[in-house]
Order: structure tokens, then C-alpha cells, then sequence
């Protein structure tokens, strides 16, 4: 009982371990696959050469050159004024003047104990933001910046945009008359839809909780959206009349600081507990309209007035202070302020900038002496490089204050309009500009401006088109025209042309090749080689001994000689040392007359890239030429597309990509789109850094092949940074070079720089913007984020404290709250029956990159991270298993690499039956069930104990029965061991003994006749009677021997014959008998036998016979024997007894019995048995002979009497006959003798 | 009539003599005596057709009484003395086998002389 009970308590600590370990879910970060790049790694083939042949010049066309050697000083060419950037330096420094900020006239200011005011909020529900799919801002095309373009065309609606703001997801939001918009580079979500009604939303600030507030100009609305509880709010109590452009700022302390252009006061709104103050002329402003608001870095508030120069709260010493004309400003009219990274307040005045140094105590006036225009100043900012963008009703003025330069962007420039109302910068540091025509508030625009600063900047040539690009050693940039050579000199601001009139063979240059300092030129009028230390221009054209003018190539080996390429024109080699040309073409060997390119490899070899067939390889040395055409896009070769790299491969620039030839490793490798090339076309090939920067059809790509022999090295394609909107046209001139500041140059109308050759750029976040359950969208929002007692407003009705039933994500999914600019849940249990999940992301690229990659994983059913895919949702995860799970989504940068993943969790809630509660009721149902069954059990074991002990019992009794039936049976089986011995012994002896035997025997007899003999002699002699007495007395006692003898030898010889039955077998054979038949013949045989030896013999004789026994096969004979054996057996025991009881004169009556029976029994085995039973009611067989009677010789009668044979031999007869012979007795109860014969 | 008794024991001459002594006196038999089966029959070689019956042990040393009666039931054909097996050894083996080799009367010791005599037709 005590271990049922120890039993039932391990039990249900298994069960709870169990629930345990099936609960756990493992979420364990899955490593992202860092070489999976998105695109596939190169094929590389064997690099396989046709067999060289010899190359054969053509003698005909060798000859002298006798080249024109002239002075030419580069420096002493005329100077062109060469506008590098479009800035202007200022004409003159800056006008400084002194001033003492602690003297300014001022007055006591105490916000704290202004009174406060309710903003009365009225609240709305927000309506799920739209999201709409945008296509990233299209760059211009021919204007001297990068200027992009987002509107119509991109899918944005918006066309009167009065504010931008950055929120502090570095997303953008963007109002106007068309509404409230939130970017994040795909997608735009429409927060609040506009109308041509709709008064534009004219500024936005974001307060610390999240929240976005913004005004609407030309009415008196507030607004505060609260997209995590899913409401909107407006208050109209703070301006009696509508708003002009109004702007908001947000201060330290998290109050939002808001002007009316239309009035003289400042609000300042407390966003958590939605008041607002009021500062006007009143409590201590100036008494002129407000505008501008900004914090200085003491925590001073800065106001900038329209009469009245600028206001300043002094928070710390509780005073408001006037800083005006009459205090050092240029003028009194301030419509924008900025700070600078110094900490410098920039005001907008009237007449310019004015720049105050409060630390110093002074203040400098930008003003037209230095170039600054004095339109009017919507707004100032300094972007992250220190620029100042002031935004006017004439474009933008963007000055380089440190050093003192500026410049205006216009209409012209790629500008909308002129009115530029609205300026933030992006997470790129790319400013965003909303401009309006006509110097309206109301007027239109064509949508927004983004101008990258950081990128390309543009070196205007006006409409020159730049053929070749190429800087000297002096970092002075050479510019291939048709109208000669622009020499650039980026430093000073300066160019000069050098062109036919100064020594240049023609004015149309087709290439550059620079050598040991030199610039090998090729033109149309032959190659120059200009050697500017020496100030000296070489001259060589057809009339200096050529074979061509036109030259497109002229390559410098590193021998000296000069290879030149023409059209059609096969190649020359200019042995400068000893000025002769040679020529050779298609005739002398050459693949192609057509040679696009020329370069050398590091074995000396030189390369001639051929219009359509291919490379041909010359051997200078051995005068053998062997091709490079066996791939198809070898044959498609570009313009001038030969590229040594610094580890000596060649890589060639194709129509189908880029095929890169190492002649050490003998590998040919191709990369093209499928390895993230963004076009086939290459345009050209520059190295620089170790990688390779390839120009193609369509973008830049910074190539980084392995080093050589790197099996394991990994190929990587990107894009060149701030390059992606380069777009160049099969159409153009290869016109691109990188300086050796590392500045990458195109040319097309003019040079674009971009500066910094890259592709590194780690700042792309990826965001997860929303999720499907059940295919369906859903909406979240903050559950409990209304007051119990806010009205909370739709079109038609209001609800308290509440939102709509069903205006979120349906009751059915569980959330804490949501975060994040998509409203993500956080803490999201998503029912069972709704496990089919889908989730949507974007990259914050603010659209810079067309082609996003992602890769997502959803941990807790995917094993690894997805396939690269350019969708920005997940496939669709249908019958999600219960579980937590780890959405995780990472994209691409326009770099190539991998930004870090974005991270949604959330768990699918088992149903009912799996909860853990359920698990409890399992465990409490399965603890009672269990008990039950412990309680049914061990009742049940008691029970069966019970029986059991009794079977045991009873098995144990029967166990000893057998044991003692076994121990019979061995001593019954010892026993007939001992007796088949004894048999063999007997009749061995019995044999031998009949010998002597019949001496005794036979010799006795004779004797006996001897005797009768000699007395018959005796009578016939004479001697005396008394003689004759005495002779006959004396045989007479001989004979009486004599016959003694006899007899005792007759008696042995019964014995011994006895003994032979034993060993003798049987010769009788087995016929059916009836053995009841038997029985009584031999019972009646036995009776008369010894009624005939016994006349007083009497017993009462028995039988039983059973009449269903039939005929039996058995030997009768010796059947017969043994029941006659057994019947005179027992007849002497009755007779025995009753002798005996006749001796001791008992009283006792007794009648002596025999009875014989014969019964047919079923044996346990199924056959049938005979059993012969002779009993009788005699003394029995004492227990301590009952051993001993089947064996030979023993017997219980007086010697002479018996042999101690009969039931021994009976016992081998039934033997015999496969039966058995039983004797059941009782000491004075009499015995009974059963034989079993098998049926 | 003529008896070949052949028996190793030399005793049963003694025994045959005193139990056949009034049919010797009479000579109505005539006992020949040989104690193996080699000394029977150079006794049958030497007279040849003089016993007309043999009486042979089977357990004797050299010769058995079987081979002996097997010699002579092969070499005695016409006509083939009568000859009686008398043994020790009445089991149904020796019985059997002696009845297959021709014996012509089977019997065992000790030898009951009057059912002996019976058998040689002495006794009326």
C-alpha cells in the first residue's frame, strides 16, 4: 500500500514537466546567412586562349615619324572663370558689431505664473491611415545639383505642402492643403485626408510622448494626432481669427512654442495636460506680430518679431530681454532664426543675416556685400555640414559660412517654384523643400523638391558635351571636348582651354592616357603627348608620317612606344625611340581592324579590345597574337572597356556584363545583373581602393572581387554611393575618372562629383509597417489609451471613454499597446482559429534605392531566414501552431549590405484545451483519475492478492503432490532400473545353475531307482533278515535323501525357471481378448488350483465387470498369468488372515474376499484405458515392504512357499504392455492390485 | 538305435548311462558320447550312418551346438539324422534359431529323462 501511495505524488510531478517542456517554444536567434547576398556569385570558366600565331606587320605601311615637338605652357593659357559648385564667395567679410547681451533692455518675465488655460480638445477617431505604395523620387536630369522630384509622378497627390517635419523614427511627415501624410520611403500612410477645402496644414512638431501636433493655416484648428489610441484631437480656443502661416517648435521641457502671423501673441501648449498659455504685448513682448520661436543652447527663447527685432526669455534670471536695431541688429524686421553648431543665433532680417554671438558679444550682418539677398526669409537651417539653407519667396540661398560663400537655387536649378515654404532634412541629410508659385500661401506647386547636398555635386559646362575625363599629376582635371581640352583647376576656381590654336593637334579629343606625368592625347588630328614639367606638346598625325589622323586610343607601353587605334584602322605602334611606325590588321593576324581599346598586362602582353571579335593578345616579344573570343559576350566589347586591376587581371567591359580575365589562375569570371550588376552595358571601369568602379547603362557599381587564389572569397556587387541617380546613356561618351582625392567624376553636361567613393552605408533601417491576420489588415491602437470620461467623436455620433466597438484589430486578438510610426502591438496573442499571418515591411530609405532586398525569418516556425526577395511582405504563414514567435525582417542598403533586422513578437494563444489552466484541470482531472484508479486498483490487487494466495495454496499442494508423485515415480523408475538388471543378471545365472541343476536332479532320480533296485537285489540275496532289515533300512533312508534331494532340486528348478520368465520375451503374440473373460477364467483357475491343494481353502469370490471394455489387444498368455498371480496372491492373503485370526481365536467375523473388476476409463490424455483390479480383504501390505514387492525374489510367504518371482514378472509383463501396475493398500485394510492396460 | 549324445559335461555320459541303463542292458540304444561339436562330427565322419540320432548341447566351448547341427543338416542329407537340441539356454532366441537350422526336437535341462524317453519313442 505504501508504494501505491509513493507512486501517485511521483505521478503528477512528471505530468507538470512534461507540460513544461511542450511549452517551451524555442525562439533562439536563427544566424543570418551573411553570404547570402541576394544576388548569385560569378561563374568562373577556364580561361581559354585560341593557339598563338605569329603576327605579321605590314612592311608596306612602316616608316619614319618625324613628330612636331612645341612649346606649350600650360599656366600661361588664359584663365576662365570656372564656377566649381555654383557658389559665389562673399564679395567682402562680414560687418561686425558689438553688443552686450546682459545690458539689453528687458522687463520681468514669469511663464510659471501666467495662468493656464484648457485647450478644450475635442477628439475624433483617427481612421486606419491609408497606405499607399509611392515610387521613390525621380532624379532631374541636366541640372547643376542633385535635385530630385516627389509628386504627381511618384504617386503622391500632394501639391500645396506647407510644412516637413522629421519624427524621431526619422520618418517624414508632410501637411498641406492635400492633408497629413507619413513617408517612409515606400509607402505613404494619408493620416488625415485634405481637400480643396481643407486649410493646408502649415506646421508639424512632434511632442516627447509621440504625438503629432500641427496648425492649419487659414483657420484656427490645432490638431493633435495620437495614432497609439487611434485619435485625433483639435482645439480652436487658442486664436480669436484664423492663423497665418503658423510654425511650431518644441522645447526642452517638451512645450510647444506656436505663432499666428495674424496676431502679436505666442501660445505655448502644454501637451500632457492640454493647456496652453498665452504671451502677448501684455505679459511683456514686444508689441509687434510674432513669429519665429527657437531655444537657444542656454534655454533661452528666442522670438522673432516683424517691427520689433527679436524678443528673449531669459528663463534663468526671470526677465525678457529686447534685442532690436537700436541694440546692435541690422534691422528690426526678423522673420526665421537658426542656431548654429557654435551656438551663434541666425536671424532673418529684412536686409540679410545677422549672426549674434552672445558668448563673444557680437554680431556680424550678411547682408548683399557679401552676396547674401535680402528677399524675404521664410525660414533658416543649418543642415549637418554646417550649410545655412534659408528658404525665401526667391529660392534658396545656401551659404557656406565658413567659407564665406553662397549661392542661390532657383526655378532653373530644378526647383518647383520660387516660394520655398517648408524645408526638413531626411535620415539621409537630404533637404526637402515645398515650394509655391507666385508668392501665394495659397499658391500650387508641383509637388516637393529634395535636393542631396551630400552627394553628386555638379561642375556646370554649360552645354559642352564632355567627351573624356582625366586628372593630371598636379590634381588638375583634364576635360575632353570638341572644342578642345578644358584644364580644370578645382582649387582655384579656374580653367583654361587648351585647344588648336595652342598647340593641339585637334580641336575634337577623343582620350587621354597619362604616363610617367605626361598626358597622351588622342584626337582627331593625330596623338599629342604634352609633358607639362617640360612645357612641351609633341605632335604626330598622318602628316608627321601616321597612317591615320583620327585616333580614339593612344596607349603608352612600358617600353615607350605609343599603340594607337583608329577607325578601321587596325593598330599602330609608334617606336618612339627610334620614330618608326609599325602597322598591322586583320591581314597581318589581327581579329578585327576595329580596336576600341589598348592595355598591357603584367607579362608585357598587349591587349587590344576589338569592336565585335573579341581580345587580341599580342606578344610584343615573340611577335605572336592569340585571341580571347570564345564566350558570346567577349564579341559584344564597349567603348574603351579594358581595365587593368592592381593584381594584374584584365577585366572587360561587354554588353553582357563584365568578363574578368586572370591570366595567373587561367579563370575567366562573368559578372552581370544576376550578380547585382545594374546593367549589362558597362560604360567604363575605373579602379580605385581595390575595387572596381564599373559605370553601366543604367547607375554606378563598386565591384570587390576577391584576391586572387581566395577560392572561398565572396564577389560584391553594390552601387556607388550617392550615385544611383547617375544614369548614362550607351549614347554618351565614356566620360568618367576618379581623382586621387577619391572623388568619383562624370561627365556628360558638365561634370558631376561625387565625393567619396563608397558603398558603405549602414544607417537603413527596415521597418515592419503592418500585418494581416486572416488575410485581413489590421489596425491597432492603444486599448486603453482613451480617459473615461473623453468624448470620442465620429461623423455621426460620439462615444465616452471609448472608441467604436470594432474600430481596432477585432476583440478577439490581445495587445498591451502599440508602438512604433505602424502602430505595431506590443504584446500581441492572436487566438488560435486565427493563425494565418502575413506581414508587411519597407526599407527607410527614404526612397533612395528602387530595388529593395529583404529577407525575413519568422522564429518559432521558420528554420532559416527566407529566400532574398524584393516583395516587402512575407508569404503568408497559414495555421501557425500555438507558440511565441519572433517576426524578424532585414534589408538590403543600397551599400549591399544588411541592415539590422526589425523584430516583431507576438503569440498565437493555444485554444482552451491547451491553455495552461486547461493543463491544470488535466492534471487535476488526470491526479483524480489516477487516484481513482490507484484506489480501484489496489482494492483490486487486494482481491486478486487474495486469490492469488489461494491459487498459490493450492498450486503449492499440487506442487507437492507432484513433487511426491515425482519422487514415486523416480523410486518406481529406480526400481525398474534395478529390475531390468536383476532380469539380465537372473537369467545369466539361471542359465548356468540348470546345468548343475540337471545333475542334481536327474541323478537323484536315478538314485531313487537305484535304491528300489538294490533292495530288489537284496530280496534275491541270501543273507539274513535281520542282514537284510538293516541293508533295507539303510537304503530306505538313502532313498528318503535321495528323494529329498530331488525334491529341493525340483525346487530350485522352479526358481530358476521363474527367474528365465523374466528375461525371456514373450514369443506370444497380441490378439484381441476379452478381458473380462479372462479375469474370470483365470479367478476360477486360481480358486480350483488351491481348493485343489487345499482342501480347507475357502473365500468368497467378487467380480465387477464393466461390459462397454469389448476386446483388447494383448498377449493373453502372459496377461492371464500376472491376474493369476495377482488372484492367488490374494486369495493366500485372505487365507492368511484368516488363519491368523483362527490362531489368536478372534471373534471377530471374517469372510474372505477377492474381488476382480474391470472398468473402461478416459485416460487426462483422451484415449481410453482397461483397469483390472484384484482385491482383496486380507492384512494389506505393510508400508515398510510396500518398496520392495515388485522386486525379484521378495516375498512374504514361508521358504518353499513362494518364489518372490510373481510380482515382479507381473510387474514386467503389464510393463510390457505399455500399462501399469498399482497397488493401493493399507496396513490390515487389505490390498488392492490395478492393473492399467492402454485401450 | 544309435545316440550320439554331444555334451561338454563329461557327467552326462555317467547320467545317460545309468538313465538309459536297462534300454543299454536291453540294447534297445546304443550311446556314442562326443564332449564337443569338432569331436561329433569326425565321430559322424568315421561312422557314417551309424547314428541315426544326435543329441547336442548348444553352449559348448569351440563348436556350438547350432553350428554343429547346421554341418550336419547340410553335410547329412539323405537321410539327415534326427537331431535334438537339449539346453540350458531355452529361450526363445536359441529355440528359434536352432528350428530354423532343422532341429528336430528342442529341449531344456534339466533334461526330463521320461519326456526324453517319450521322444525317442523308449517309453510305452
Amino acid at each position: 500500500m505504501n508504494k501505491t501511495e509513493a507512486s501517485s505524488h511521483r505521478l503528477p510531478a512528471i505530468i507538470i514537466i512534461l507540460i513544461i517542456f511542450s511549452s517551451c517554444n524555442n525562439t533562439a536567434d536563427t544566424p543570418f546567412p551573411e553570404k547570402q547576398l541576394g544576388y548569385s556569385q560569378p561563374v568562373t570558366t577556364p580561361l581559354v586562349f585560341s593557339v598563338a600565331k605569329k603576327l605579321n606587320w605590314d612592311t608596306a605601311k612602316k616608316g619614319g615619324i618625324t613628330p612636331v615637338i612645341q612649346k606649350l605652357d600650360i599656366d600661361a593659357l588664359p584663365s576662365i572663370p570656372y564656377d566649381s559648385m555654383g557658389f559665389r564667395s562673399f564679395a567682402q567679410s562680414a560687418q561686425e558689431v558689438r553688443f552686450d547681451f546682459n545690458s539689453l533692455p528687458g522687463a520681468d518675465f514669469n511663464l510659471d505664473k501666467l495662468p493656464s488655460k484648457p485647450l478644450e480638445l475635442k477628439t475624433f477617431v483617427l481612421n486606419p491611415p491609408a497606405l499607399l505604395k509611392v515610387s521613390p523620387p525621380a532624379p532631374q536630369k541636366g541640372k547643376p545639383l542633385a535635385i530630385y522630384d516627389f509628386g504627381l509622378a511618384q504617386g503622391f497627390q500632394g501639391k500645396f505642402i506647407g510644412a516637413l517635419y522629421k519624427d524621431h523614427n526619422g520618418l517624414l511627415w508632410i501637411g498641406g492643403r492635400e492633408g497629413l501624410f507619413y513617408y517612409d520611403g515606400e509607402h505613404l500612410q494619408t493620416f488625415i485626408a485634405g481637400s480643396a477645402t481643407f486649410p493646408p496644414i502649415s506646421g508639424i512638431v512632434e511632442d516627447k510622448a509621440g504625438n503629432i501636433w500641427f496648425v492649419q493655416a487659414g483657420s484656427t484648428n490645432i490638431g493633435v494626432i495620437d495614432r497609439h489610441n487611434g485619435i485625433v484631437s483639435y482645439s480652436n480656443r487658442i486664436w480669436g481669427v484664423k492663423n497665418n502661416i503658423s510654425k511650431m517648435t518644441l522645447d526642452e521641457k517638451g512645450n510647444i512654442w506656436l505663432y499666428n502671423a495674424n496676431d502679436k501673441s505666442i501660445s505655448i501648449i502644454d501637451p500632457i495636460v492640454r493647456t496652453y498659455k498665452d504671451i502677448n504685448n501684455k505679459t511683456g513682448l514686444s508689441d509687434s506680430t510674432a513669429f519665429q520661436v527657437l531655444e537657444d543652447n542656454k534655454k533661452n527663447i528666442w522670438i522673432t518679431t516683424i517691427t520689433g527685432g527679436v524678443d528673449i526669455i531669459d528663463v534663468s534670471s526671470g526677465k525678457i530681454r529686447y534685442l532690436r536695431k537700436a541694440n546692435g541688429l541690422s534691422n528690426d524686421t526678423v522673420t526665421a532664426i537658426a542656431i548654429d553648431k557654435s551656438g551663434s543665433v541666425w536671424l532673418a532680417t529684412a536686409d540679410g543675416l545677422n549672426a549674434i554671438d552672445v558668448k563673444n558679444g557680437n554680431i556680424k550682418y550678411y547682408n548683399q556685400s557679401q552676396g547674401i539677398g535680402h528677399n524675404y526669409t521664410f525660414g533658416l537651417y543649418f543642415d549637418d555640414k554646417g550649410l545655412l539653407w534659408r528658404t525665401t519667396n526667391n529660392g534658396i540661398e545656401l551659404t557656406d559660412v565658413e567659407n564665406k560663400k553662397t549661392k542661390h537655387i532657383n526655378k532653373p536649378d530644378g526647383l518647383s517654384a520660387d516660394v520655398v515654404i517648408a524645408l526638413s532634412p531626411d535620415i539621409y541629410n537630404r533637404i526637402w523643400l515645398s515650394s509655391v508659385e507666385g508668392g501665394g500661401v495659397l499658391g500650387s506647386t508641383q509637388g516637393l523638391n529634395i535636393i542631396d547636398q551630400n552627394g553628386a555635386t555638379v561642375h556646370p559646362l554649360g552645354t559642352t558635351q564632355i567627351i573624356s575625363l582625366m586628372e593630371d599629376a598636379v590634381s588638375n582635371l583634364w576635360v575632353a571636348t570638341q572644342k578642345g581640352i578644358y584644364i580644370v583647376n578645382p582649387q582655384r576656381n579656374a580653367m583654361r582651354l587648351l585647344d588648336k590654336s595652342n598647340g593641339l593637334s585637334d580641336n575634337f579629343v577623343q582620350s587621354f592616357w597619362k604616363k610617367n606625368g605626361n598626358m597622351v592625347v588622342a584626337t582627331d588630328g593625330g596623338f599629342n603627348l604634352i609633358d607639362p614639367v617640360h612645357k612641351t606638346i609633341l605632335k604626330a598625325g598622318r602628316k608627321e608620317g601616321l597612317v591615320s589622323d583620327t585616333i580614339y586610343v593612344a596607349f603608352s607601353d612600358n617600353a615607350g612606344n605609343i599603340w594607337l587605334t583608329g577607325p578601321s584602322n587596325g593598330i599602330d605602334m609608334v617606336d618612339s625611340a627610334k620614330k618608326i611606325t609599325f602597322h598591322t590588321n586583320v591581314a597581318g593576324g589581327l581579329n578585327d581592324n576595329n580596336i576600341q581599346d589598348v592595355k598591357q598586362d603584367n607579362d608585357g602582353s598587349i591587349w587590344l579590345a576589338t569592336n565585335t571579335n573579341g581580345i587580341d593578345i599580342i606578344d610584343p616579344l615573340k611577335g605572336t597574337v592569340k585571341y580571347l573570343n570564345n564566350q558570346p559576350g567577349l564579341k559584344d566589347l564597349c567603348n574603351r572597356m579594358l581595365l587593368k586591376d592592381k593584381y594584374g587581371r584584365m577585366w572587360i567591359g561587354t554588353d553582357k556584363g563584365i568578363y574578368i580575365a586572370n591570366t595567373k589562375n587561367n579563370t575567366l569570371t562573368n559578372i552581370s545583373t544576376k550578380q547585382g550588376l545594374a546593367n549589362n552595358t558597362v560604360l567604363s571601369l575605373l579602379e580605385y581602393n581595390g575595387s572596381v568602379v564599373a559605370g553601366t547603362n543604367n547607375k554606378v557599381n563598386v565591384i570587390t572581387a576577391p584576391a586572387p587564389g581566395d577560392s572561398d572569397g565572396q564577389w560584391k556587387i553594390s552601387l556607388l554611393d550617392k550615385s544611383q541617380n547617375l544614369i548614362k546613356e550607351t549614347s554618351s561618351w565614356s566620360t568618367d575618372c576618379i581623382t586621387a582625392n577619391g572623388e568619383y567624376l562624370w561627365g556628360d553636361n558638365g561634370i558631376t562629383v561625387i565625393h567619396g567613393i563608397k558603398a558603405t552605408d549602414d544607417s537603413t533601417a527596415t521597418l515592419i509597417t503592418g500585418m494581416n491576420i486572416m488575410t485581413q489588415p489590421q489596425y491597432f491602437i492603444n486599448k486603453s489609451g482613451v480617459g473615461q470620461k473623453d468624448t470620442i467623436r465620429t461623423a455621426d455620433t460620439f462615444y465616452i471613454g471609448k472608441l467604436p466597438e470594432n474600430w481596432s484589430a477585432s476583440g478577439s486578438f490581445a495587445w498591451d499597446s502599440v508602438s512604433g510610426p505602424y502602430n505595431l502591438p506590443i504584446n500581441l496573442y492572436i487566438p488560435h482559429n486565427k493563425n494565418y499571418v502575413q506581414f508587411q515591411f519597407t526599407q527607410a530609405n527614404s526612397g533612395r534605392q528602387d530595388t529593395t532586398f529583404y529577407s525575413y525569418i519568422l522564429e518559432g516556425i521558420d528554420k532559416n531566414w527566407s529566400a532574398v526577395t524584393t516583395n516587402p511582405y512575407t508569404e503568408n504563414y497559414l495555421n501557425l501552431p500555438a507558440g511565441k514567435y519572433s517576426f524578424k525582417v532585414r534589408s538590403k542598403g543600397i551599400d549591399g549590405f544588411w541592415g539590422r533586422p526589425a523584430e516583431f513578437n507576438f503569440t498565437i494563444t493555444p485554444p482552451w484545451y491547451q491553455t495552461w489552466w486547461a493543463y491544470t484541470i488535466y492534471l487535476f482531472l488526470g491526479i483524480s483519475i489516477l487516484r481513482g484508479y490507484i484506489v480501484y486498483r489496489s482494492r483490486k490487487l487486494k482481491t486478486e492478492n487474495r486469490i492469488l494466495e489461494e491459487k498459490v495454496a493450492h498450486r503449492t499442494n499440487q506442487l507437492k503432490q507432484s513433487i511426491e508423485d515425482l519422487k514415486s515415480t523416480q523410486s518406481q523408475l529406480i526400481q525398474s532400473e534395478k529390475m531390468a538388471s536383476l532380469g539380465e543378471l537372473t537369467a545369466g545365472i539361471a542359465h548356468e545353475i540348470q546345468n548343475p541343476l540337471n545333475f542334481v536332479n536327474n541323478f537323484s532320480e536315478v538314485n531313487i531307482e537305484l535304491t528300489d533296485e538294490l533292495k530288489e537285489e537284496l530280496n534275491k540275496s541270501s543273507l539274513s533278515a535281520g542282514e537284510k532289515s538293516s541293508i533295507e533300512n539303510i537304503t530306505d533312508d538313502i532313498r528318503s535323501n535321495q528323494e529329498k534331494i530331488n525334491f529341493h532340486g525340483k525346487r530350485a528348478d522352479a526358481i530358476v525357471k521363474g527367474m528365465l520368465q523374466h528375461s525371456r520375451s514373450s514369443n506370444g503374440q497380441k490378439e484381441p481378448t476379452n478381458i473380462n473373460a479372462l479375469a474370470d477364467e483365470y479367478l476360477r483357475l486360481a480358486y480350483h488350483g488351491l481348493r485343489a491343494k487345499d482342501k480347507s481353502f475357502n473365500a468368497t469370490m467378487k467380480t465387477d465387470f464393466d461390459d462397454s471394455i469389448g476386446k483388447i489387444k494383448i498377449v493373453s498368455q502372459d496377461v492371464g498369468r500376472v491376474i493369476l498371480n495377482l488372484i492367488t496372491n490374494a486369495f493366500y492373503a485372505v487365507t492368511e488372515k484368516k488363519r491368523a485370526m483362527q490362531a489368536t481365536e478372534e471373534t471377530v467375523p471374517y469372510e474372505p474376499t477377492v474381488t476382480v473388476s474391470t472398468k473402461f476409463v478416459k485416460t487426462p490424455a483422451g484415449g481410453m484405458d482397461v483397469l483390472i483390479s484384484v482385491k482383496d480383504n486380507g492384512n494389506g501390505v505393510p508400508q515398510k515392504v510396500l518398496d520392495k514387492i515388485f522386486q525379484p525374489f521378495f516375498t512374504t510367504k514361508p521358504a518353499g512357499i513362494g518364489t518372490g518371482l510373481g510380482l515382479s514378472l507381473s510387474y514386467d509383463i503389464i510393463k510390457a504392455h505399455g500399462g501399469e501396475l498399482k497397488v493401493k493398500t493399507g496396513d490390515g485394510e487389505g490390498a488392492e492390485f490395478t492393473i492399467i492396460l492402454p485401450g | 538305435m544309435k545316440i550320439l549324445v554331444v555334451d561338454d559335461e563329461k557327467d552326462m555320459e555317467t547320467l545317460f548311462q545309468q538313465r538309459f541303463r536297462k534300454e543299454i542292458r536291453d540294447e534297445v540304444v546304443q550311446f556314442a558320447f562326443a564332449s564337443s561339436g569338432e569331436d561329433a562330427l569326425r565321430y559322424l565322419a568315421q561312422l557314417q550312418h551309424e547314428a541315426v540320432l544326435i543329441l547336442s548341447d548348444i553352449n559348448m566351448p569351440g563348436m556350438s551346438g547350432l553350428e554343429l547341427l547346421k554341418h550336419i543338416k547340410e553335410k547329412y542329407e539323405n537321410p539327415p539324422p534326427i537331431v535334438m537340441m537339449i539346453t540350458a539356454y531355452g529361450d526363445t532366441e536359441n529355440y528359434n534359431q536352432a528350428m530354423k537350422l532343422g532341429a528336430d526336437e528342442f529341449l531344456t535341462k534339466p533334461v526330463d529323462f521320461n519326456l526324453l524317453k517319450e521322444k525317442l519313442k523308449l517309453k510305452n
